[in-house]
């Protein structure tokens, strides 16, 4: 098996409210999703989320600290939530809530690592870093870290736009072991 | 012409690493530019097939001042104007900042790194991350640092190369030195997508 395995690539030809890797295997020991993506969010950044084997309820924590401009941002706790938000991880589609003004080759980065996920007994930790320093909006850069507070092994993770995904955004999920 | 690795004899798509050692260079002699370039011949090492490229750098600048520190230049497709967008959050001693290249600059800083007055042995260590390089969309990526060389230093740097055509070369020089001191290293990574359905 290789050291890094693509599991599988979703690229968008058209809008999509969410893009969700299903039946992960257990054969990995971390997970790593590679993210280039823009939504329709009428703001210059969007905040996805992540949601683990389907599962909702109050199971989720975010924290995170961002460089907006001159701003070092830091996100305050924010736990009991029904999901792990990332924060500034998308380029949005508009300028204070208004669509348009945001060039359209514009699209963010992100890298999410998700460590130890078939790991019965550890809860699911995640750390994601992501940018974009818009043509024509304000830049930014952000490092966050999500918490699933749950030990089931992880064989699902959604992403949820806040809006859509819009097209040409790339997802890949990558499987990492050791040897 | 030479498959790419994940086309077997028979030429069957498999998926086998997804990540592809494309160079790596360990300067013997201090040397002004580093550079790599795509080889455009259809081989496992062709980076029109990458989804991404990562970037790993631990360096020492030859620049000859107090306790202070040099920084790593990357200019992509030999553009050397100003269509680098970036937003840098790091950590200079104590002290956490954030700044922005409003409009565009003309270069993508990709780490601080120790110059010469640093204890000798301390070099800078970077990553960096330049994501769906053949796409016609501008090229977005993320530079990480640590330099604990005496003005310790320690960031992310996220940028917009605004150009849409594919990365096909990148140089790698100091700002306020002369050259990457001996001992320097550099590797380059292509980052394969899932190529079976």
């Amino acid at each position: 098996m290789a050291v890094i395995e693509a599991i599988a690539t979703t690229y968008l030809e058209a809008d999509a409210t969410s893009v969700t890797f299903s039946s992960i295997p257990t054969t990995y020991e971390h997970l790593q999703i590679r993210v280039s993506s823009r939504n329709t969010f009428a703001y210059k950044q969007g905040n996805p989320t992540l949601e683990f084997n389907g599962t909702a309820g109050t199971a989720y924590s975010t924290h995170s600290m961002s460089g907006l401009g001159s701003t070092a941002d830091a996100d305050s706790s924010v736990t009991g939530a029904a999901n792990t938000r990332l924060p500034h991880m998308t380029t949005g589609n508009g300028i204070s809530g208004t669509a348009g003004g945001v060039d359209s080759a514009d699209f963010a980065s992100a890298v999410i690592d998700i460590l130890d996920y078939r790991n019965a007994n550890k809860n699911t930790t995640v750390t994601a870093v992501s940018a974009a320093a818009l043509t024509t909006a304000g830049p930014f850069v952000s490092m966050g870290s999500g918490l699933f507070d749950d030990t089931t092994v992880i064989t699902s993770i959604k992403l949820d736009s806040n809006g859509s995904w819009m097209r040409g955004s790339v997802f890949t999920l990558y499987g990492l072991n050791s040897s | 012409m030479a498959d790419p690795a994940y086309i077997d004899a028979d030429g069957v798509l498999t998926d086998g690493e997804a990540w592809v050692a494309l160079a790596s260079t360990t300067l013997t002699s201090d040397t002004a530019t580093v550079t790599f370039t795509n080889p455009s011949d259809g081989s496992s090492l062709d980076w029109s097939q990458f989804m991404d490229l990562v970037l790993i750098c631990y360096a020492r600048s030859d620049l000859v001042y107090v306790y202070y520190n040099d920084y790593i230049y990357m200019h992509l497709n030999n553009i050397t104007t100003a269509f680098y967008k970036t937003q840098r959050l790091y950590v200079a001693g104590t002290t956490v900042y954030a700044d922005a290249d409003s409009p565009s600059t003309s270069v993508w800083t990709v780490a601080s790194i120790p110059g010469a007055n640093n204890t000798a042995g301390q070099f800078g260590s970077s990553i960096t991350t330049i994501h769906d390089i053949n796409s016609g969309k501008f090229k977005t990526g993320v530079s990480d640092w640590a330099n604990a060389g005496s003005n310790n230093n320690v960031g992310i740097m996220g940028v917009t190369f605004q150009k849409q055509d594919p990365i096909t070369e990148i140089d790698l020089t100091v700002d306020a030195g002369t050259n990457f001191k001996d001992g320097s290293m550099f590797s380059l990574f292509g980052v394969l997508p899932r190529m079976v359905a």
